[in-house]
Order: C-alpha cells, then structure tokens, then sequence
C-alpha cells in the first residue's frame, strides 16, 4: 500500500479539523485552516455537506454511504484523503 | 458607533461569488515606518477609535474572513494594539501583520507568542544595517533586529525569507 492510504482509513472515524473555517461559496466551498494558513477549495455542495457532516458518522465510509450517489463513491474517497492529508478532516 | 460606511458595502462586490478570503486593513495608524520614534508625528484624523475598530472587526467576522493584513503606519502605536489584534482572533479572524519591531520588546514578544493564528512580519530592508538604514532611517536595522531575537516563549519561529527585502517571524 502506498503512504497515501496510510493517512486516510475510511473505516475510522474522523471530523472536520476544528482549526479549520468553512465559508459558502457559489461554487461550494471554501476551508482555512488557521493553524497551516492554507485555504482549500471544496468544488461541489455535497463535498461540504460531507466535510461538515462526517464528524456525525461512525467513519468515513458510512458518511459516504449516507451522503453521496454510490457510483460517486471512488470520487468523494480521493477528495477526503486529500483533505486528510491537508488536515482539513482529522480522526478522532 | 460602527464605521460609517458598511464594510459589507465597500467590499460586498468582491466577495460576491469571489474567493475573499482575506482583507488588508489599514486602520490609519501613526506614524510611516521611516520615521523613528525620535519624531512624533501627528494622529492621523482617520484613525477609528477602538470602538470604531472592534465594529469593523465584527463585519469582518461575520463576512466570514478568514484572516485580516493589518499594516499602517505602525500598527503597534496603537494603545488598543493587543486589545484589537486579541478582538479578532477570538472570533476566529486570523491576524498578519507588518511592523518596524520597535515594540516589540519582551513583554510584548511573550504576548504575541501566546496568540494564536497571528503572523507577524518585521521589515527590514537589507542584509545589514548599512543598506536598510539608508531606506528606513539610522538605526532601524538593529530595533527591527532586537525585535526578532526576543524570547519568544519557545512558540515563535523564525524565517529568513532572502529572496526578498524582508524576514517574517512567524
């Protein structure tokens, strides 16, 4: 497995990073994170919703599950490691 | 109170659709850097009081910027420096500002360490006091130094940015 993976389990729980603010914007959103001073773009509503929400479910995957088309699964699973990996989401 | 324009008025067309994600604030604040505190200089009349300045705060926080450029001036001539910078940050409005470091004393620098989500920048303008004092005034140079190398709780770090004509302690 590469070390990709190894940042993002969507088996374990996780919740968007609390250093982080979330703006709406037309095309989504926009994260900052306070502590890294990056900002992110989140390209789609349902991205958001995901990022705002996963905090609510058992882990990642069930998020999706509950969240997102399942033929966009694959999709939402690429945008969440990355945002991992940028610490926007973090486990908990 | 408040400022008497709407902030969300001046700036309302940016932010539409737009990726604002920060402002650059100049709150009028005394003196231009060249000038050491040797000369003091007029207030300038534009300055917003502190409540003027925590109301603009406040529509900043609630545009959802994430962070403000505060620069002046020197901003930290303001006797409401810490109170205004500390407004911001506790409602979650990053703080990066610009200064000539001759504030920044212990007292100060242990303060400003404890502050979350701040940057500050300290402006030199060459590699020794020779080539920045000709810009910013004699002695400039080594106040600015003097600045940087406070105690600084362990929270500070510093970086040479030496592509450029300055140097950020972060």
């Amino acid at each position: 497995m590469t070390s990709t993976v190894a940042v993002f389990d969507a088996t374990a729980p996780w919740q968007l990073n609390e250093q982080v603010s979330i703006r709406d914007e037309s095309f989504g959103a926009l994260a900052y994170h306070h502590g890294t001073r990056r900002l992110v773009f989140l390209k789609s509503r349902e991205l958001v919703d995901v990022v705002r929400r996963v905090g609510e479910f058992e882990n990642a995957g069930a998020a999706l599950d509950a969240l997102v088309p399942s033929d966009q699964r694959g999709r939402y699973l690429v945008a969440l490691m990355s945002l991992a990996r940028s610490e926007i989401i973090r486990g908990r | 109170m408040g400022v008497d324009i709407s902030l969300r008025d001046r700036f309302g067309a940016w932010s539409r659709g737009a990726d604002l994600s920060h402002l650059g604030a100049d709150l009028r604040l005394q003196p231009r850097l060249h000038a050491l505190p040797v000369v003091v200089r007029r207030r300038d009349p534009n300055e917003l009081t502190t409540s003027e300045a925590k109301a603009l705060i406040d529509e900043i926080a609630a545009m959802q910027i994430f962070y403000i450029n505060i620069g002046g001036g020197e901003p930290m001539m303001r006797r409401d420096f810490f109170e205004l910078i500390e407004h911001a940050v506790d409602q979650h409005v990053g703080v990066k500002f610009s200064t000539n470091g001759t504030r920044i004393d212990e007292a100060a620098a242990l303060r400003l360490a404890s502050i979350d989500y701040l940057d500050i920048q300290i402006s030199i303008d060459g590699v020794d006091a020779a080539t920045s004092d000709r810009i910013r005034g004699a002695g400039s140079y080594d106040q600015a130094r003097r600045a940087m190398d406070q105690p600084q709780g362990g929270r500070l770090r510093s970086v040479q940015d030496l592509g450029r004509d300055d140097e950020r302690v972060h």
